[in-house]
């Protein structure tokens, strides 16, 4: 099973509320440079 | 481990070595039938003792305030060449005040070891509190808040921070266009972020 699942990426842990909220704040401000970001066509 | 705590843990352990010291005289001198001890033996447990007590009453007095004081009679009689003898029960009132003084002490350490808990649990919820006043001053963007919200209000937050991360991913996802690999299988994760924010190629700036 170890072959397809990554126990690191997959072990249940525990995140505090503060620490939540700091991590929350961080994917806010990327998805709002995301929105100000612009498409650029790319060559075929 | 804290200074008192440090105090407390030495006491204790003096008293536990005195309390042994008071059940050898009472329990193997004389195959624990003697009753008239010789002061030049023992007239250093109740000393011991009296120190002990002391310090308990000056250092935590709301829990030793009240501990009885016996004082300990010579007989005054020329026994054991003229230095007198301390009865039995003198011992055995001795060793009942050091159990005593023991329990509390144990007493003490649970209360301690329950403020403690309480004390966690207390933080515990005021750093709740806080997350949740905080929560809407700063996540503002509508999408990751959609994501996060019940989770972060159900305390799941784990599972808030991995709904508000895949939200985002799909945000890139959709203004990139969805990008695909050479073979037009569709990118996700770290692929997708190299080929979004490749320095050289940019698909967002």
């Amino acid at each position: 099973m170890q072959g397809i699942r990554d126990p690191k990426a997959h072990a249940i842990f525990q995140i505090r509320p503060m620490r939540a909220l700091k991590l929350l704040t961080l994917a806010t401000l990327l998805a709002e440079l995301v929105d100000a970001s612009e498409y650029v066509e790319q060559e075929k | 481990m804290e200074e008192t705590e440090k105090l407390q843990d030495s006491i204790e352990n003096k008293l536990f070595a005195l309390r042994k010291n008071v059940d050898q005289w009472l329990n193997t001198y004389h195959h624990g039938r003697a009753k008239f001890f010789d002061p030049n033996d023992v007239e250093d447990l109740f000393d011991r003792y009296d120190s002990c007590s002391r310090f308990l009453r000056s250092k935590y007095p709301s829990y030793f305030a009240d501990l009885p004081v016996h004082d300990v009679e010579n007989s005054g009689t020329r026994d054991f060449q003229g230095r007198g003898y301390i009865h039995r029960n003198f011992l055995e009132i001795l060793l009942r005040d050091i159990d005593y003084c023991l329990s509390i002490l144990s007493k003490m350490t649970k209360d301690k070891k329950s403020d403690k808990l309480e004390e966690n649990a207390k933080e515990n919820l005021n750093e709740k509190d806080s997350a949740n006043r905080l929560f809407n001053n700063l996540i503002t963007h509508p999408k990751i808040k959609q994501a996060s919200q019940s989770q972060f209000r159900n305390e799941q937050y784990r599972l808030a921070v991995l709904d508000a991360m895949i939200s985002l991913e799909v945000m890139i996802k959709e203004k990139a266009k969805y990008p695909a690999d050479n073979r037009g299988k569709e990118l996700s994760g770290v692929s997708l972020m190299h080929k979004v924010f490749d320095s050289d190629n940019p698909i967002l700036i």
